[in-house]
């Protein structure tokens, strides 16, 4: 039996059964999640369902407004977030010298990432909410899903922008480029697909929240759709919560659908960021 | 095959001292490089080749910890002083690296990199210069009907080509080269060395190897370095066959070290 532990084909058939064992037991729940919305949700996605105001207190009708208002969100968070974010990120990777300056960035960035999603909602109703006077607002509920999902922003448009070879830059400056031609025209284009990863990191989150719109945007019911930023608006994510928590004789299937709306809304966002990487990975290589 | 004298020389270095921090890595160099030759640097490794060359665009700029001592005088400017535009400078002296290293974009892109920073043209010219540039290095009528291909599907002779052209596109007047031919097989060194010898009649051309026979080669004169000091400067044939101090003799007989 000893004999057999210490044989080294032997070994290498345990470590992999191991290994793959462990990759199986990821794809598993993702899997169940995915069959039991599906399952239980399909029957009630239609039309209606997917363009219709709801009625008769969310019992029926549609989850239009949900969509949009949820739409609206992602799009404020990022016109938001990823301006900011890629500067920074450039300045911190193209600009700045290592110093006490940029390790304390670092670190602010790093714990902001670790930083509860209900601590950001308390957080944007202080500052945007009250401070400011937005009011329960898609701007100030936008701005705090920012706040939220810089980090992650900064994070990954700093490795894409570090993983550009040296050389590239290099180059850029022996064809006599300034700083910013060379960033601009050797490295960015360089770093997009990772920087649109990043995008799409954070354009989940800020779809799948609930917490830091909870004071700072989200109407429990409002079968209507916003006008300006400075209206609430609902949102996927709390409407399945108010509907699992908060409206008594819902039929579950359409707690299932606005789950599968939601789901598949941050899929296609997915599959839409891989099909651009797909093609600037054919295209550029090093 | 080189003349004897020089009248204006191209480049002058004049008692340049170099320091990475603490690191002297170039001593006293003193070193008049002509107009349209080719000047060979050889030397052991580390002893300062590439530091040389990288002095003569201010590359060594980007390393941070750099001084530089001395003077270096291209066109009878020095290019050390606070009002050089290093823009300018690079220009006017263009680098090609060891490793062939084109942007992993189209091959027209590539050669037009330059041209379209420096807005040295418009859409329509563009494609003037880029056909000039490939014909200069002799790759225009293989790849004229492929030019939106990736840069990276080229052999590596004909990246090294491309490397050229992307800097003849920016009209220097100097070409360093650092090692050009070290990533490439024996053929493709050969052919790009008779591409320098069709080049030196508009360039100034300045390269490292580590290559004897290609020094003997190509170079109109050779400098030798050693421990980032130059040993011996002179016409290439002098210094193969009658090189007057024996560390020469010994580093070029391959009795070195
Ligand atoms: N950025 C740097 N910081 C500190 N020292 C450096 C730096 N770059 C080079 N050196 C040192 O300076 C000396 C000269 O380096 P250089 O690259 O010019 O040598 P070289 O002659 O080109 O060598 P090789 O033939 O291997 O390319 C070496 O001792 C090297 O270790
Ligand atoms: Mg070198």
């Amino acid at each position: 039996m000893i004999r057999l532990f210490k044989d080294p084909k032997f070994q290498e058939k345990v470590v992999f059964l191991f290994l793959f064992l462990a990759t199986l037991i990821i794809i598993v729940p993702v899997v169940l999640v995915i069959a039991l919305i599906v399952a239980r949700g399909s029957s009630v996605l239609s039309w209606e369902f997917l363009t219709a105001m709801p009625r008769m207190g969310m019992r029926a009708g549609g989850i239009f407004p949900a969509i949009v208002g949820t739409s609206y969100l992602v799009a404020g968070t990022l016109i938001f977030a990823l301006p900011i974010g890629i500067f920074s990120a450039i300045y911190l990777s193209e600009y700045s010298r290592r110093n006490a300056l940029t390790r304390l960035i670092e670190l602010a960035i790093v714990n902001l990432a670790g930083v509860p999603s209900v601590v950001y909602g308390l957080f944007g109703l202080g500052l945007f909410v009250l401070f400011l006077k937005f009011g329960a607002s898609i701007l100030a509920g936008s701005l705090t899903l920012g706040v939220m999902v810089l980090p992650v922003i900064v994070t990954a448009s700093r490795e894409a922008l570090q993983s550009v070879p040296k050389t590239f830059r290099e180059v850029s400056y022996s064809l006599g480029a300034t700083r910013w031609q060379t960033i601009r025209h050797a490295v960015l284009p360089h770093a997009l697909p990772g920087i649109l990863t990043g995008a799409v990191l954070s354009l989940s989150r800020a779809a799948g929240e609930t917490a830091p719109i909870l004071f700072t945007v989200a109407a429990f019911y409002l079968p209507r759709l916003p006008k300006s930023v400075f209206d609430q608006a609902m949102a996927l994510p709390y409407h399945l919560y108010v509907l699992s928590t908060q409206v008594p004789n819902v039929k579950l299937e359409l707690q299932y659908g606005t789950a599968l709306v939601l789901v598949g809304l941050v899929v296609i966002a997915n599959l839409v960021a891989a099909v651009i990487r797909g093609y600037f990975r054919v295209k550029k290589q090093w | 095959m080189c003349r004897a004298d020089m009248v204006d020389p191209k480049i002058q270095i004049e008692n340049v001292n170099l320091y990475y921090g603490t690191f002297q890595a170039l001593k006293d160099v003193t070193l008049n490089i002509p107009e349209r030759e080719i000047t060979a640097i050889i030397g052991p490794s580390g002893c300062g080749k590439s530091t040389l060359l990288r002095c003569l665009n201010r590359m060594n700029d980007l390393v941070s910890g750099t001084k530089v001592k001395g003077r270096v005088m291209i066109d009878g400017k020095d290019i050390y002083h606070a009002s050089v535009d290093l823009v300018g400078l690079r220009k006017k002296v263009g680098m090609v690296f060891q490793r062939p290293n084109p942007f992993p974009i189209s091959i027209f892109d590539n050669v037009a990199y330059g041209p379209s920073i420096h807005h040295l043209a418009s859409k329509r010219q563009r494609s003037h210069i880029v056909e000039r540039a490939l014909s200069a290095v002799d790759l225009w009528e293989s790849l004229k009907d492929r030019l939106s291909d990736s840069a990276l599907s080229l052999s590596g002779e004909q990246q090294q080509r491309l490397c050229i052209a992307r800097l003849v596109a920016v009209e220097p007047d100097v070409l360093l080269m650092d090692e050009p031919c070290s990533a490439l097989d024996p053929i493709a060194t050969e052919r790009i060395e008779e591409l320098m010898r069709q080049l030196v009649k508009d360039y100034t051309i300045v390269i490292v190897t580590h290559n004897m026979q290609q020094a003997a080669r190509v170079s109109h004169r050779v400098a030798y370095f050693y421990l980032g000091e130059l040993i011996e400067f002179g016409p290439t044939e002098k210094i193969f066959t009658r090189p007057s101090r024996q560390e020469t003799e010994d580093y070029i007989t391959g009795r070195f070290g």
